[in-house]
């Protein structure tokens, strides 16, 4: 995927966020397109698995967002969401985490499960194996 | 006698400069910063590059 950039630690309100993104065709963000969000309201780190879940396994952190969305080809938008809509049927299954942050590149990985609405029997995409290597901006 | 490169060396060399110049130039045009950046992950268990 072409224009693969993100940013890091820039600290809106005490939270501090991650934003990255690609798409396929250079410069044509409206299909085929994935971007990683993630907000936490402690400084991002390497080495910690962020997720948009409960958890109690070392490693892992719940962040207060970890979103993975996908847009197809057809231009179709496709979003993870956190536990707190589970009421709705929706596995969330977000992880997203940095093996390195330098002041020029953020590397790291993620996978999660996305949805076309907040619906568990809506269509779905599940993305496994994500990694990203990205120009820091 | 004097050295002189055979037309097959010069032809060749000529070609992986053209090569190189068009790599480079796709690279640019593309909009991507660099060939080393990307996201990659699998959809559906299909390899999405």
């Amino acid at each position: 995927m072409y224009n693969a950039e993100g940013n890091v630690n820039a600290n809106a309100g005490g939270n501090y966020i991650f934003t990255g993104a690609a798409v396929k065709v250079a410069k044509f963000a409206t299909s085929n397109n994935l971007a990683l969000s993630l907000t936490s309201v402690t400084q991002i780190k390497t080495n910690i698995t962020y997720v948009n879940y409960a958890t109690t396994t070392a490693g892992n952190e719940r962040a207060a967002l970890a979103t993975v969305s996908y847009i197809d080809p057809s231009s179709i938008s496709f979003n993870s969401w956190g536990d707190e809509y589970k009421s709705f049927g929706i596995i969330s299954a977000s992880k997203i985490s940095f093996s390195e942050i330098t002041t020029t590149d953020l590397k790291g990985s993620f996978s999660g499960t996305s949805y076309k609405s907040i619906n568990g029997t809506a269509e779905k995409h599940i993305i496994t194996k994500g990694e990203f290597n990205l120009k820091r901006r | 006698m004097p050295l002189t490169r055979p037309k097959s060396v010069l032809i060749t060399l000529s070609l992986l400069i053209l090569f190189t110049a068009c790599k480079r130039d796709s690279a640019n045009n593309s909009g991507s910063t660099s060939l080393d950046y990307y996201i990659k992950f699998t959809l559906d268990g299909n390899d999405q590059l």
